[in-house]
């Protein structure tokens, strides 16, 4: 778990995680690397 | 030893390439909806989609002949990661991967060049040249580049060594990226590469990296799992090559790590 600002409004969200068990990042070159990533907050 | 061949450039990918790092995550469901998770670490994976395009007819033997030497998905092979360091601890000499000469003295926490303090000074207080080295599990005769940012503010030298080839640079008190790139002969199975420092020099390193190519590309940090991936295997079953003329050959390879 960490804490995450949301780069929107900058309100700090407590206890989130990666939604996924894998990243992807696409390189089209050197030091241009491409991903997405999805970061939930877990209220449980 | 089975390896993924260079290309005859020296390197050992084009781009795009795609690398996904998987992990499994272990999750139950309470009846009151809450849940427990466990890192799987039996889960763990990176996976390398590798899109090559222009490759000679020789180029693309290579890549075959290793595909038929591994029974496409069966066997597994090794592969250094086009986007990775090959040396592992890049930030801290204390590990024991690196081998380091009795009369070296190692501080860390140096400031360096990005305005962090993750470089170390190194010391020779020894009558003759001492070394600092990792060895890696790749193959003796491919092309290497050893690099590092390096200065010294009493003018020692530096030695980049690959085997026992090497470059040597008078150093300064700026900061400046030196390396030693090229291929030694030789077929074994290991490569040694570091850093050789004269009587008395006392210089300061930040960002030492190794790689599989001609020349330094971008500085990637390690820890304690570098480039070097010694059971990967081919995805597919197949090997689609397409031929864009009598010397230019294009196929796209999906390769995972089991470890």
């Amino acid at each position: 778990m960490f804490q995450f600002e949301d780069p929107w409004d900058a309100t700090v969200y407590e206890n989130c995680s990666f939604e996924s068990d894998e990243n992807e990042v696409r390189w089209e070159g050197e030091e241009m690397g491409r991903t997405r990533i999805v970061i939930r907050q877990n209220r449980n | 030893m089975l390896v993924f061949p260079q290309l005859l450039s020296g390197a050992n990918t084009q781009y795009p390439l795609v690398r996904t790092d998987v992990f499994r995550t272990a999750l139950n469901t309470l009846a009151d909806g809450r849940e427990v998770k466990y890192a799987d670490a039996g889960g763990i994976a990176t996976r390398w989609e590798l899109r090559l395009q222009g490759l000679t007819n020789a180029e693309w033997a290579e890549i075959a002949a290793l595909y038929q030497a591994v029974e496409g998905r069966l066997r597994t092979f090794t592969l250094l990661d086009p986007i990775s360091n090959l040396f592992e601890w890049s930030e801290d000499s204390s590990k024991p991967e690196w081998m380091k000469d009795p009369m070296l003295v190692v501080a860390p926490g140096i400031a360096d060049p990005f305005g962090g303090t993750a470089a170390f000074r190194v010391t020779n207080g020894g009558q003759a040249s001492q070394t600092l080295r990792q060895t890696i599990a790749g193959p003796t005769g491919f092309q290497y580049c050893c690099s590092v940012w390096a200065r010294s503010v009493g003018g020692s030298s530096l030695t980049v060594k690959r085997q026992s080839d090497g470059n040597t640079f008078a150093l300064d008190a700026e900061w400046r990226r030196v390396y030693s790139s090229g291929a030694v002969s030789g077929s074994g199975d290991s490569f040694v590469a570091g850093f050789e420092f004269a009587s008395g020099a006392q210089v300061d390193l930040y960002g030492p990296q190794l790689e599989a190519q001609m020349a330094p590309g971008a500085y990637w940090r390690s820890t304690d799992h570098a480039g070097v991936y010694p059971r990967v295997r081919f995805e597919d079953d197949g090997l689609d090559v397409t031929a864009q003329d009598a010397q230019a050959n294009a196929g796209i390879l999906r390769l995972v790590s089991v470890e």
